[in-house]
């Protein structure tokens, strides 16, 4: 076969006449350039101004740099009593979050897992609290957990549970319980997934060995299903509690922090309210900054074994 | 449970299945009420109803308890997830106000699309559905273009900093956008871009490029490295390579990744809601102002969740298995 | 056809201690067939990726029939790969992934199919090429990714362990073709493989590497029959040579190698030095006979079948003897025999460095680099 139309020396583009080295950076530069300069306008130069900002007072025009105030705005953090009830109330929702979610997750994936008719109907139906945009988990549960008219209310009278329609939206600190619960029919179903997905990957095998040595169910899943899924479960511990503190939308829409004033704050919704209602940009860079923190450590520490094997 | 008697497994299983469905029997019939008989004696009696149920048939034959257990359990989860979203979303979306204040009615007594037409005709509501369409679908592509260059980049090319640059994606990743709100804020006033479509699209794009990136990073460190060595030993460029062998071969991942940047700025509130002030309504925002007592109209709040819910929810039906996959591929590895 | 020639090539991976590639200086003669054989780590891949240019050498030059092609990236080198993998393009079916070199070459789809036909008639593949990668055999799959190195003709192949994936009989036969192929082409073919069978049975010359550096460069035979240190004398050869260490001393004016029980009379030999040794010598150089009347005496401890022979592991006090016992002979476990050692076929090497000692009356061993012509 001949063939030889061309010969090797012509073949490629103009980044193919670099030497090897110098095409593979040639190519870095070409495909990054817009993807760097969105990210060094977009988030980098934003985490710098807003690290100066944390350092102002209040500018002429929101947003604007203000006096240089040295570290006032981060000193009233330890006097801020709205900070501290902030910080335990994002306890609040954090702790059953990660808890029950978690827990109800593995119940759910462990359930799944076995077969019987309409599982792939269970299974797909864990995707609408997931897919749902969490205002229209809102809108929902608002009316569903309504006093007079919600349908909740209603069942719970008709099954003889109690006399009258609770009151689920209102009270302190019952709101907040509530929109951790909400939260959590929103979430479980991703953790459920993550668990149900590791799951498939436990060798059959193992499980049957266990069988033949006449382990009993407990006892398969205490010592092989359960040690299998250590990381797993980790992980969603850390997903969760990483979405919980950050979470915003269900707070805003079904309470605006109240009832009251700030019983169903997080620090998450502090540092908004700080920054987008009262303009105090300076404060408001500092509660952001925390809050930053925290997710990034919490958020390394997740992909830390992943990052490390990339890096290489 | 001793499975070598199966005249007391059998009797076990069968006093198990008839608690559970003389508990159910009862609240669905409300005939305890009159009796003052408790919840928690129900609830009681409905577990140790199940736990009989599968000890009495798993004993009977291999693991036949566990799965029936199982599909009553499930069908439990099934309620607690479809009940909420199915009656007021989709049931309340059709029926009429006045109904509604007479109690929720599990079928409709005169069911009605008259909620869309009104819906449709508050201004914020229909402007802002086409521009949460408009600005999720330019971002979902935009932030798919630029993410598949930048990833593959930082999976598969050599160049100084390329260690700076994946740490940086995946510290922009985790940022809360909280804290670039405010600067890109001024940014945006700085530039005329606040309140405009264009300003918008940008912000949604800056908020979807990390996690698409992110994940296009995993997919093209997936890819077999010899296929590209193999194309540009054959004669190929690497964009030759690229085009006729490497995306070819991560299609599915590609638009996996574009559906989560769709997602992620469809579901959007934060940015959607500060870039707003009069003239650029988005969809979130305007549920928002729907679910405020003032405005709030039952059939019409319903019939907004709908809308917003069906991009997302038929995506998600549609690519159940791409999407768990990729769920699973973040949490196993 | 080309000479590939490596002149001070050094290949190091940062991070990692030893250097994947050490000073290296080589020259792959035009229009051989040459296997680069060695143990996994030996550095043997790695050349192949610099020749190929999908890695980047640290020091030194490649260079192709003379022209620098050190820093030049692969599309513009003429040379084609076969990878372990196959690497068979998944979204393209068998015939368009062999076309893929003449399609970017700018060839009409009229020529491209048609000299797919030719190369696929060549290897047999004729009715497989409308099928996708994934519905082909292993098998079918390395002549599909053969086809696609073959068809544009480069002036050197590279084969990166192509049939280790194959079971051992489709081996056999692909080495036969693979033979073939390389005769019909006349192109320079560089082999990788950690498989002293393709080594004899296809190529030319062979270059034994391991840690990274090359222990020999020979002929085949010459790699069997005159080992360049121990490290090759123990690598080459269905089984293992056997070593004994000892001293070679002067008695009565004739040699000796003495090892406790184990010793052999080296008659006139000239150019051993007196001293420490050690002797290597394979199975076919040592003889099993009765026990009165030879020179040690052992123990069998183990027999083992490689059809058509018999070898027997003896022990001579605490020495393991490897023997080969011709067909006719049996011999079993525990039995007593006597054990002599062919003068001809034994190896000598440096006891402290393993380096062959090359004595008188033999040719002397080429070991690597550029082969002056």
């Amino acid at each position: 076969m001949a063939s030889g139309v061309a010969t090797a020396r012509t073949m490629g583009n103009r980044f193919s006449r670099l030497s090897i080295r110098r095409e593979s950076q040639a190519y870095a530069l070409l495909f990054l350039v817009p993807t760097t300069l969105l990210f060094v306008g977009l988030v980098g130069y934003p985490v710098l101004y807003s690290l100066l900002l944390t350092v102002s007072g209040r500018g002429a025009a929101p947003g604007q740099l203000g006096a240089f105030v040295g570290l006032a705005n981060w000193a009233r953090i330890a006097s801020d009593p709205i900070f501290s009830q902030a910080v335990v109330q994002t306890l609040m929702y954090v702790i059953p979050a990660a808890v029950l979610g978690v827990l109800v997750g593995l119940g759910v994936a462990l359930v799944l897992n076995e077969r019987f008719p309409g599982r792939r109907i269970v299974r797909a139906a864990l995707l609408i609290p997931w897919a749902l945009p969490p205002v229209v988990v809102a809108a929902m549960f608002q009316w569903f957990l309504d006093s007079r008219r919600g349908l909740l209310g209603q069942w719970l009278v008709n099954a003889g549970l109690v006399d009258q329609s609770p009151i689920f939206l209102g009270g302190v600190p019952g709101t907040l319980y509530m929109l951790t619960a909400i939260h959590i029919w929103k979430t479980m179903p991703l953790l459920a997934l993550m668990f149900l997905v590791a799951l498939q990957y436990l060798p059959n095998e193992t499980i049957q060995a266990a069988r033949i040595d006449g382990a009993s169910r407990w006892r398969r899943f205490r010592y092989v299903v359960l040690p299998f899924l250590r990381p797993t479960i980790v992980a969603a511990i850390i997903i969760q509690v990483l979405i919980t503190v950050q979470l915003f939308d269900l707070i805003f829409a079904l309470t605006g922090g109240g009832p009251g004033r700030y019983s169903t704050y997080n620090v998450y919704f502090y540092t908004f309210k700080t920054t987008f209602e009262q303009t105090d940009f300076g404060y408001g860079a500092v509660l952001a900054y925390i809050v930053t923190g925290f997710v990034v450590v919490l958020a390394l520490l997740l992909t830390r074994g992943r990052a490390r094997s990339i890096l290489s | 449970m001793n499975a070598s008697d199966p005249r007391l497994a059998r009797a076990a299983a069968v006093a198990g299945g008839g608690l559970v469905l003389a508990a159910a029997l009862l609240e669905l019939l409300q005939i305890a009420r009159p009796f003052g008989f408790p919840f928690w004696a129900w609830a009681v009696a409905t577990l140790a109803g199940l736990a009989l149920l599968w000890q009495g048939l798993n004993a009977l034959r291999q693991d036949l308890g566990a799965r029936v257990v199982a599909w009553i359990l499930a069908i439990g989860v099934l309620v607690v997830i479809v009940v909420p979203f199915g009656f007021v979303v989709v049931l309340g979306a059709f029926q009429r106000r006045v109904d509604l204040l007479t109690g929720p009615h599990v079928i409709p007594p005169s069911p009605t699309t008259v909620a869309f037409d009104q819906l449709m005709r508050i201004p914020y509501f229909e402007e802002g559905l086409r521009n949460s369409l408009l600005v999720s679908t330019t971002a979902a592509i935009v932030t798919t273009l630029l993410g598949t260059l930048g990833a593959y980049a930082i999976a598969r090319l050599r160049f100084p900093a390329r260690s700076a640059t994946y740490t940086a994606v995946m510290i922009a990743y985790m940022l809360p956008g909280v804290a670039i709100l405010v600067p890109l804020v001024a940014i945006f006033k700085g530039l005329h871009l606040i309140d405009t479509l264009p300003g918008m699209a940008i912000g949604h794009i800056a908020l979807t490029v990390p996690l698409v990136t992110w994940i296009l990073i995993g997919t093209f460190e997936g890819v077999e490295p010899e296929l590209e060595h193999a194309a540009r030993i054959d004669g190929a460029s690497r964009l030759q390579a690229l085009r006729r062998v490497v995306l070819p071969v991560t299609v599915p991942s590609v638009v996996t990744a574009a559906v989560f940047g769709f997602v992620l700025s469809w579901n959007d509130l934060l940015v959607s809601k500060v870039l707003y002030v009069g003239s650029t309504p988005m969809l979130a925002p305007a549920i928002v102002n729907l679910m405020d007592p003032i405005n709030r109209i039952e059939p019409q709040l319903s019939m907004a969740g709908l809308i917003a819910s069906l991009p997302v929810l038929t995506i998600a039906l549609l690519m159940q298995r791409y999407l768990i996959r990729g769920l699973g591929e973040g949490a196993v590895k | 056809m080309a000479e590939v020639r490596l002149d001070r090539v050094v290949k190091r991976y940062p991070g990692l201690a030893a250097d994947a590639v050490q000073e290296t200086s080589l020259t792959f003669e035009d229009g051989l067939f040459t296997c680069i054989l060695g143990p996994s780590g030996s550095g043997k891949s790695t050349i192949l990726k610099l020749l190929a240019g999908i890695e980047e050498v640290t020091s030194g030059r490649i260079l192709m029939d003379g022209a620098d092609i050190t820093n030049v990236t692969p599309e513009r080198r003429d040379v084609a790969m076969v990878f372990q993998s196959y690497a068979l393009y998944p979204n393209m079916n068998a015939r368009d992934n062999i076309a893929f070199p003449l399609m970017l070459r700018g060839l009409g789809r009229q020529e491209r199919y048609r000299q797919v036909e030719e190369v696929a008639e060549m290897l047999g593949i004729r009715g497989l090429l409308d099928r996708q990668p994934r519905a082909l055999s292993g098998g079918e799959r390395q002549r599909v990714a053969l086809g696609r190195a073959i068809v544009r003709s480069p002036k050197v192949f590279l084969l990166d362990e192509p049939i280790s994936n194959l079971d051992a009989n489709l081996r056999a036969t692909t080495r036969e073709e693979l033979k073939r192929i390389h005769q019909r082409l006349g192109a320079t073919f560089i082999y990788v493989t950690h498989d002293q069978d393709d080594a004899e049975a296809m190529s030319d010359r062979v270059v034994l590497m391991a840690h990274g550096s090359v222990q020999q460069y020979d002929t085949p035979t010459a790699i069997y029959r005159r080992p360049a240190n121990r490290f090759v004398a123990s690598f080459v050869g269905r089984l293992p040579m056997s070593f004994v260490r000892g001293e070679i001393r002067e008695e009565e004016g004739r040699l000796r190698f003495d090892s406790g029980p184990v010793w052999v009379d080296l008659a006139g030999r000239r150019g051993l030095p007196a001293g420490p040794v050690v002797v290597g010598v394979r199975p076919e150089g040592v003889t099993i006979s009765s026990s009165r009347s030879a020179p040690m005496v052992g123990k069998v401890t183990l027999t083992e079948v490689v059809a058509p022979d018999l070898y027997a592991t003896v022990s001579v006090g605490d020495v393991s003897l490897r023997a080969r016992v011709p067909g006719e002979h049996v011999v079993g476990v525990g039995d007593e025999v006597g054990v002599t050692f062919v003068r001809s076929q034994l190896h000598f090497f440096d006891a402290t460095s393993g380096e062959r000692i090359v004595v008188e009356d033999e040719p002397a061993t080429v070991r690597s680099w550029d082969v002056a012509v």
